[in-house]
């Protein structure tokens, strides 16, 4: 028995050998194919939905086209619009459409495309996510086949970053009814099959209008929910790319010998967020003696290990309009401690912060004010609750993060304004000036005065607002030595424009 | 022997019936809902009301429990509400997938558990069984997600023998297909086959310290007649127990083993179900392995019927 058993487990550890020799031959393929981890699978195959990123955004940027886009400084281009003007008033807004661009399915893109498309966004039965945003739009409509006219019921200055949501990608009107079940746009990439853990397999469109600039055949992305499994496959060569590494695999990468690292800031911000109609955060006092306490350079040192930048409001730093003579405040605890029992509680106060759970760097954050606020006598209980049970409407203190938008209006309106949807269901922060100072900025295309208003408005959410705004994060992924003219976009998506393999 | 057969069949359908219910009830006390999943932060009350009204959502319990249950019997697992697709494609691949682990895997619990649990019976107290206890209970201590992680490294990264994850590519070979079940299955059966190597050694001893083998060896019988013949069939009994009950570790183990080496089969397609809350999805993948593990138990009883050593025993004697 025993000799059978060494027997045995020779030739088991031979035919490892033997298969790992055959899977480390496997190369020299005629096909050109990018491989790319996600960690997550996609929420929704409906691109209204898509609310997740990473993959979705991923894929959705790969396989269709929307009217603007924004390129990785954030300036708004042409994508399926070659170009597109205001009236005067900012209320009517002409966009006109490249001609000859095809579907997947053969068919070229008209302006009656873009209308439905637009259509079924706004039809609440649809549940779009960005529904709220085209509340706005009175009329849509189609002058003649290559024009497509949006009429607002509001002067609306950033309407094009409107049209660049990832959600309006334009569908073919005849195929809405089986948009989850045969995927159809018009971008570089067709989609041939999604497996919602396995891998997502895309395939060159050769008739895209823009064809030359995507030089891979096919393009893989695997679904890897595992980090460490992510970067070894990376190491290895089994994988390409690995989209959003998290803070504390971006410094291991950056030593090793196969594959590296592109990093960039993005808007993508955190906050400790305060809900003003839940008791004792309904006190001014309480809030400004949280502001106090907040150290944000701390924080995102110790909460991101140095990928992030500390900011006022959402409007990251390297925005034109980011004013840095506003200082960033050091932690006052005695001042906390002074401002508490102004608001009545000299002898100190217990809050409940709540967060999403398994996810490192919001508890670091939370840890850090806890301690922080000891000095202030100051009670912070944290309690993580996995992500689909955060409900933040019903907190009355919270952390959590936010995808960064693309203009000032989309980064701050729906959070900061006393209409906007987040405020009204999180936090009811309400500022009569902000109000003001929001709704100017958007009723003007005038730069400086746009500047002039939201420098104003970081002067006030510097010390008031929802929440405190900690810090942006920066967005990284990890690539291998072989891909060449890789950069990781601030748009958090992946940029395969001119991007190749070397062999 | 028939009825009894049919009527562990029409048990298996009455767990389950009773379990497809469960499912159903649990899902519905759990704190969120399906339709704030999907929209994820961005849900209002009117999306959300929108969301619930086209998938049928806000319908009544019962009319929801009947809806489905009427397209089950009628062979439509119905359609997954985040994908919006068919679900019974997606459901059988997965299980295809995870197959190809659990089948060897189940195999080699069974020959290597089965050996070392005779080897060190044999050799009890001696070093090469206290050298196997050891190395059983290490492996068996350690959390399987552990052990995939180690390998990924050795096996891997250092010795670059073996991809770290996933099933391959469709262009791939069938060699280079096959070396991605290496490591999951290897995991896998780490830990499993303490259960049955352990439970096999100590009915081994039993079997061994009994009259039956110490009359064998009196009549001077060879000791490997003895061992193989007499000791091991007799306690092969409760091994083949413990087996069928693994396949239930086993599908635990897989949901672990799955996630590490990002294979895609049912136990992450399940863990996928119940995070984003896909009833229809979390209720066939769940139906479909209580099938299969009640399958598997009554496969058991069915074979220790075939293996019961009184009747086996009495013809081989004479």
């Amino acid at each position: 028995m025993m000799r059978w058993l060494r027997i045995r487990a020779r030739a088991v550890a031979a035919s490892l050998v033997l298969l790992g020799t055959v899977v480390g031959a496997q190369d020299s393929k005629a096909e050109s194919v990018l491989r790319i981890s996600a960690n997550t699978p996609v929420r929704s195959l409906d691109p209204a939905k898509h609310s997740l990123g990473q993959l979705e955004y991923n894929y959705s940027v790969l396989v269709y086209d929307r009217l603007t886009a924004f390129d990785d400084k954030l300036n708004i281009v042409p994508d399926l619009a070659e170009s597109w003007e205001a009236s005067a008033d900012l209320k009517t807004w002409t966009y006109r459409l490249r001609k000859g661009v095809k579907f997947h399915s053969g068919r070229e893109v008209d302006a009656e495309d873009v209308v439905a498309t637009y259509k079924r966004l706004a039809d609440p039965a649809n549940a779009s996510v960005i529904l709220g945003s085209l509340k706005i739009v009175e009329k849509i409509e189609a002058p003649d086949k290559y024009t497509v006219r949006f009429t607002l019921s509001t002067p609306y200055s950033s309407w094009p970053a409107i049209t660049s949501a990832f959600q309006a990608v334009i569908l073919p009107r005849d195929e809405l009814d089986t948009i989850t079940t045969k995927l159809v746009g018009t971008g570089p990439y067709k989609f041939v099959s999604y497996d919602p853990n396995g891998t997502m397999e895309l395939v060159r469109n050769p008739d895209y209008f823009d064809a030359t600039a995507f030089k891979f055949d096919r393009v893989e992305f695997k679904i890897i929910p595992d980090y460490s499994t992510a970067v070894a496959a990376l190491e290895r060569g089994e994988l390409d790319i690995v989209w959003g590494l998290p803070p504390e695999f971006m410094d291991k990468l950056k030593g090793s010998k196969t594959a590296q690292v592109s990093e960039v800031p993005t808007g993508t911000w955190a906050m400790f967020g305060m809900n003003e109609s839940i008791p004792p955060f309904d006190n001014p006092k309480v809030r400004q003696a949280i502001f106090k306490l907040v150290d944000r350079k701390k924080i995102a040192e110790i909460a991101l290990f140095g990928h992030g930048t500390p900011t006022i409001s959402p409007l990251p730093p390297f925005h034109p309009f980011y004013d840095s003579a506003i200082p960033i405040g050091a932690a006052d605890p005695a001042a906390a401690k002074k401002l508490l029992a102004e608001a009545g509680y000299p002898n100190g106060l217990t809050v409940q912060l709540w967060m999403p759970a398994q996810q490192p760097v919001l508890e670091r954050m939370a840890v850090t004010l806890r301690d922080i606020a000891k000095e202030a006598n100051l009670t912070v209980e944290i309690h993580p609750v996995p992500e689909d049970q955060f409900r933040p409407s019903t907190r009355p203190f919270m952390i959590n993060n936010f995808s960064g938008r693309t203009t000032p209006d989309t980064m701050l309106f729906e959070w900061y304004h006393s209409t906007g949807s987040w405020n009204t269901q999180n936090w009811h922060f309400k500022s009569a000036e902000v109000d003001k100072l929001l709704e100017a900025a958007r009723q003007t295309t005038n730069v400086e005065e746009q500047k002039k208003l939201y420098t104003r408005f970081q002067e006030i959410a510097a010390e008031d607002g929802p929440g405190v705004v900690i810090f942006v994060l920066n967005h990284a992924d990890g690539y291998g030595n072989k891909v060449k003219g890789f950069q990781s976009s601030p748009l958090r998506t992946l940029n395969l424009r001119n991007v190749t393999l070397a062999n | 022997m028939a009825i009894y057969f049919l009527k562990r069949l029409g048990y298996i359908a009455a767990i389950i019936v009773l379990m497809s219910l469960l499912v159903f009830l649990v899902t519905h006390v759990l704190p969120a809902n399906t339709a704030e999943v999907i929209l994820g932060e961005y849900a209002t009350a009117e999306t959300k009301a929108a969301l619930e009204q086209k998938l049928g959502l806000n319908l009544p319990l019962p009319v929801q429990y009947l809806r489905w249950a009427g397209g089950l019997l009628h062979g439509d697992f119905g359609q997954s509400v985040i994908l919006e697709q068919p679900i019974a494609p997606i459901l059988w691949t997965a299980l295809g997938r995870s197959a190809l682990i659990a089948i060897p895997t189940l195999l080699i619990v069974t020959l290597v558990g089965i050996g070392i649990g005779v080897v060190s019976a044999v050799q009890y107290r001696r070093p090469l069984d206290r050298l196997t206890s050891l190395g059983t209970y290490v492996a068996v201590s350690v959390p399987e997600f552990f052990w995939g992680l180690v390998f990924i490294l050795v096996f891997s990264s250092y010795l670059n023998w073996l991809p770290t994850s996933g099933n391959g590519s469709p262009g791939d070979s069938l060699w280079a297909r096959l070396a991605h079940l290496v490591l999951p299955v290897a995991t896998l059966t780490l830990g499993l086959q303490a259960h049955v190597s352990r439970l096999m050694r100590s009915s081994m001893l039993e079997a061994l310290r009994s009259n039956y083998v110490r009359a064998a060896r009196a009549r001077g019988m060879p000791e490997r007649t003895v061992i193989l013949r007499h000791a091991l069939r007799n306690a092969m009994l409760p091994t083949i127990t413990v087996l069928a009950q693994d396949l239930g570790f086993l599908v635990g183990g897989i949901v672990a083993v799955e996630t590490i080496f990002a294979y895609p089969g049912i136990g992450r397609l399940l863990v996928y179900a119940v995070s984003r809350h896909d009833l229809p999805l979390m209720e066939a993948v769940i139906l479909v392995v209580t099938a299969i593990y009640c399958l598997a138990n009554l496969a058991a009883d069915l074979l220790y019927g075939a293996f019961n050593p009184r009747i086996r025993y009495g013809r081989s004697v004479d």
